[in-house]
């Protein structure tokens, strides 16, 4: 199978499931309305029945911003000019490049709580959402949604912990470790212009995402293959992933690109959509707030889309006996006695 | 006929008088005169030669010992005074070689009227005359022969190596970058009756007196130079070296750079008696950006010569340093350095503009007026400040907000900072921190400093053109500029400017800002309307004349027929309109800083109602009866109290309007989506 016929596949199966989208976007609402409500009050404590809420309206008031900023702590500390427009992407990936996700001296203490639980959550409706694409054909259920979420959920946890070790590994050591390699080069640490350093920062950020993509791509298929394979041992599944991978380099990483490529199409659109409106009327404000749910649909679409293509790949792929051995090689140490199918729930 | 020409005399003095003033070029007297040969050593990392100093006793004093600063002494370890403020420790690897000092190889004072030639090398004594620290060697006292009169002027030679720093602060080596600043055996100030040489602190410029620099540098023919004043002569020697000769009257200070990679872009910025030459020399990774350079420069000089004075001097030449050389962002006499990246800003961003026009500023507030920067920072720092938002507003409008991702920049066009709020949210953090006239080197932190010398000084000049309205400010500082071009004012010299041009007394102002640390917060704490009760109780003048009027009304009342017809719209408008409502207004002085305010109460028929309160007080109350309900409410609505803490308290509104947090609940509410979503990968 290509890897454009997976994603076609894949993309099809999340469609056709489309309930789970709006599920997931459900859930996403919930939890950030745990805050959201908050911040809306701490919003109109500070400049409601003041008439700098006539120019908040009408565009952005500096002036209050700097006084807001001054008195407020916690969770509303993280309000700032650039969650306006594209801003509210890129200082999410700023976050997760500079290595401050689970930083507790630089998100709030409330967010970071939100976002861990959020993690935990959507570890628990992984395994549901994957149980729905391994059996496209199944009329889709809460009980049987909720009952591979439950199946899977500890499996799940681990391999979330392993990702979460390795992004962990990867701020604390390997980057520290290639800032130093690169500062230490001649051409960096004596260049007199500023694009030589520039270049290479950009080239850390390069790799930085390359790396960050393989560990995406490597617990989905680990996922998938707990999920497609019956199988119990997360390692195992671990290790058939890292095999499949590289054995099959180009189609997965093809179909991971694919998909990044059609993320960067929704913040394009994104990015040109949103500031058509002025958002000084109710109306404007609904406007825009819909469209901002529209790309968090296409979000949660494409994250689904992540699962189903891949799992469709993985699926449609023909192992070659030489194949299957290479990858079982790689997993030998780990595979004791466990065999697809013998797991069937925990 | 003689009472014709007093009267004459009399329509001069007052309205010629101040333009004159204002068109004659102010006179200079030059104290401290330097004739120099330099050689530049780039591989010893040395600037080497001799000066001839030329100093006037200016003062009715016998003067028997001069004072220098050595300030590059203060890179030469870690126990300098400048070192041990800094905050940052000297990195433990640091050799020698990237450490910087100036010695003095020879002092000798030349033969004169009253002077006989002698060499006082011997009498070099390193002193502190602002702490107690022994390791610091940035002043040197030394002892003079013979005393020299009042008007009296000596002539020394003094030969010197100075040994450049790495660049730690402004000057010094970086690669085969080389800018030298405070680079020279400098004389001190003596003034007052004493020599005023202050020690090199972290946190603090400089202060000299102005004369003539008449400088040779030699430097390998390759490298490129920019310099104070005009670059006369240029003379090949046969070692591969160039000699430049510079010149410049009335400074005092002179600053030079040398690097090979300089890009010489040229311009001209027409003024009324002449022009100005504009030297830009820029790195070539900026050389796109040369012509925001050069316009900021020319907007700069344009507005500061309408506003502050015709700028004197021929040429202005503008640095754009090499990276990493941390010597931009800093003012030197006729030459400055700037700032800015490699990937430029988008239009609207003021970088590097921002930094151009303050650099440019820093030429009259430091430059032609000769402010003592150790003692009196924001004189310099703050009116350059308030200068520069004035020529980047005037001149460009609001600075957009802008973040860099990944090193390349985005701007927010819907975040707008107006200029003339420049420093408030600096200043509001630490309003209470120190006040802000102190040695540049004794507030409490670098951001004091920072609030002291450049936010606070900003937003009280700004303050203080609101309350006196724009002309008459105009006049004071276009006044206080030309009396005082290279000279040396106080604050006091100033508040006198303000006094005279004002004709207020405004030391009530400058009492507080200038001397306290209290805030202004004037704020509407409530608005309120209820309409005006039916009247109960005993009206009539005597309380038994009610009884009998009531029974009266009540016989004459039985006798009308009810009216039972429904009310029309007409009689209902009619009736809402003759509704008296009682609407109050309370105002009230959160800070202790007092000035006069204006307020502003706007009804819900239209009409606005402008108040005036003396703000001594701690509240005030507004009460009107009206056929109208109040609308809202404006303390300063012109807001012309930039330095108000505490703007968004400034209005109340009756009627709560949560278009605004929902608009901005839904924005926030939808990155914190992304923001979730991104946890979610790792799920």
């Amino acid at each position: 199978m290509k890897a454009l016929s997976a994603l076609k596949i894949g993309s099809g199966i999340t469609t056709r499931k489309f309930g789970i989208v709006i599920f997931l976007l459900i859930i996403n609402i919930i939890f950030v309305l745990v805050l959201s409500i908050p911040m809306f009050y701490t919003l109109q404590d500070s400049f409601g029945d003041s008439k700098v809420s006539e120019n908040m309206l009408e565009g952005f008031d500096t002036l209050w911003y700097g006084e807001f900023r001054n008195e407020v702590s916690g969770f509303a500390s993280s309000f700032s000019p650039s969650i306006m427009g594209i801003g509210a992407i890129l200082n999410n990936f700023v976050s997760i490049e500079s290595g401050n996700l689970f930083n507790i001296r630089s998100i709030p203490g409330t967010i970071l709580i939100l976002g861990l639980l959020y993690l935990l959550f959507g570890s628990f409706l992984n395994g549901g959402i994957l149980g729905a694409f391994n059996s496209p054909e199944r009329k889709f259920s809460f009980g049987n949604f909720f009952e591979d979420c439950g199946k899977y959920f500890i499996r799940f946890l681990f391999l979330m912990i392993i990702a979460v070790a390795c992004y962990v590994v990867l701020q604390r050591f390997f980057f520290p470790w290639l800032n130093s390699a690169f500062s230490s080069l001649g051409w960096v640490k004596n260049a007199t212009e500023e694009k030589i350093p520039f270049l290479f920062d950009r080239l850390k950020n390069f790799i930085f995402v390359i790396i960050l993509f393989f560990i995406g791509m490597l617990f989905d298929y680990a996922k998938i293959i707990t999920v497609v394979e019956q199988r119990r041992n997360i390692i195992v599944s671990f290790f058939r992933s890292l095999g499949f991978i590289f054995v099959h380099i180009i189609k997965t990483f093809s179909l991971y690109y694919f998909l990044v490529f059609i993320g960067i199409i929704f913040i394009a659109l994104y990015t040109y959509i949103e500031p058509l409106f002025t958002t000084n009327t109710l109306r404007n404000i609904g406007i825009v707030f819909g469209i901002q749910q529209v790309y968090i649909i296409l979000k949660i679409w494409l994250k689904c889309t992540f699962f189903s293509s891949q799992m469709s790949l993985y699926k449609g792929v023909v192992v070659s006996p030489e194949e299957e051995e290479l990858i079982t090689r790689t997993v030998e140490p780990f595979a004791i006695k466990e065999e697809p199918g013998e797991s069937k729930s925990l | 006929m003689r009472l014709k020409f007093v009267f004459l005399f009399l329509i001069m003095t007052t309205f010629l008088y101040p333009k004159l003033l204002h068109g004659q070029p102010p006179v200079c007297e030059h104290i401290a005169n330097y004739k120099m040969d330099v050689e530049l050593f780039p591989e010893k990392k040395t600037v080497e030669g001799s000066e001839m100093l030329t100093w006037l006793n200016d003062s009715y004093y016998y003067v028997d010992e001069l004072y220098f600063h050595l300030y590059m002494n203060a890179f030469k370890n870690n126990k300098s005074s400048m070192m041990r403020e800094r905050g940052r420790p000297l990195k433990k690897d640091i050799k020698p070689i990237e450490l910087g000092y100036c010695d003095i190889i020879s002092m000798k004072v030349l033969e004169s009227d009253y002077m006989e030639e002698a060499d006082i090398t011997a009498t070099i004594e390193f002193v502190q005359p602002d702490d107690d620290n022994k390791d610091d060697q940035t002043v040197i006292r030394v002892k003079l022969p013979r005393v020299v009169p009042p008007n009296g002027e000596i002539q020394l030679v003094i030969d010197f190596v100075t040994k450049l720093p790495r660049t730690i602060r402004r000057s010094g080596y970086y690669q085969d970058y080389f800018f030298m600043a405070q680079w020279f055996p400098k004389i001190g100030v003596f003034w007052d009756g004493r020599w005023n040489c202050h020690q090199y602190h972290a946190r603090s410029e400089f202060f000299a007196d102005y004369g003539i620099y008449d400088v040779n540098i030699t430097v390998p023919s390759d490298y490129i130079v920019g310099a104070t004043g005009e670059k006369r002569t240029a003379i090949e020697n046969p070692n591969g070296t160039i000699t430049y000769n510079f010149f410049q009257e009335s400074v005092h200070d002179f600053a030079w750079t040398a690097c090979e990679d300089y890009i010489e872009v040229f311009d001209e910025c027409p003024l009324p008696s002449g022009g100005v030459d504009i030297t830009l020399l820029i790195m070539p990774e900026h050389e796109k950006q040369s012509e925001r350079y050069l316009t900021a420069t020319k907007h700069a000089i344009k507005y500061y010569s309408e506003w502050y004075g015709e700028y004197p001097y021929s040429t202005v030449t503008v640095i754009d340093p090499a990276y990493r050389s941390e010597a931009d962002g800093m003012e030197y006499p006729t030459i400055f350095t700037g700032r800015t990246n490699w990937i430029e800003s988008p239009k609207g961003v003021l970088r590097p503009e921002s930094v151009t026009v303050h650099e440019f500023g820093h030429g009259y507030w430091y430059g032609l007026i000769g402010n003592n920067e150790f003692e009196d920072a924001w004189l310099d720092e703050g009116f350059t400040s308030f200068s520069e938002s004035e020529v980047l507003e005037t001149a460009y409008g609001p600075n957009l907000f802008s973040l860099r991702y990944f090193g390349f920049p985005v701007a927010f066009p819907d975040v707008k900072y107006e200029q003339r709020f420049t420093g408030l949210n600096g200043y509001r953090r630490i309003a209470k921190q120190d006040i802000m006239q102190r040695n540049a080197w004794e507030y409490m932190t670098s951001s004091s400093y920072d609030v002291n010398a450049y936010d606070k000084p900003e937003l009280m000049l700004r303050t203080l053109k609101n309350y006196l309205g724009k002309e008459v400010f105009d006049n004071i500082m276009k006044t206080y500029s030309l009396r005082w071009w290279y000279k040396h004012p106080k604050p006091q010299d100033f508040f006198e400017v303000v006094g005279e041009v004002s004709g207020q007394d405004m030391n009530w102002f400058f009492d507080q800002f200038v001397y306290g640390s209290d805030v202004l917060d004037y704020s509407i704490d409530r608005i309120s309307s209820r309409l005006e009760p039916d009247s109960i109780g005993i009206l009539t003048k005597w309380g038994r004349d009610f009884v009998e009027e009531e029974t009266a009304q009540e016989e004459e009342e039985a006798k009308i027929e009810p009216d039972t017809t429904l009310k029309t719209e007409e009689v209902e408008e009619k009736e809402e309109k003759e509704k008296i409502y009682t609407s109050e207004v309370l105002v009230r002085r959160l800070g202790e800083v007092k000035m006069p305010v204006e307020i502003q109460v706007n009804f819900d028929n239209g009409e606005t109602i402008n108040e005036s309160w003396d703000g001594q007080y701690k509240w005030k109350k507004f009460i009107y009866k009206k056929p109208a309900k109040i609308k809202s409410a404006v303390v300063d609505p012109e807001h012309k109290y930039v330095l108000d803490i505490n703007y968004t308290n400034n209005s109340k509104i009756v009627k709560e309007d949560n278009k605004a947090p929902l608009k901005w609940t839904s924005k926030w509410m939808f990155w914190l989506q992304n923001f979730l979503e991104l946890f979610a990968f790792f799920s």
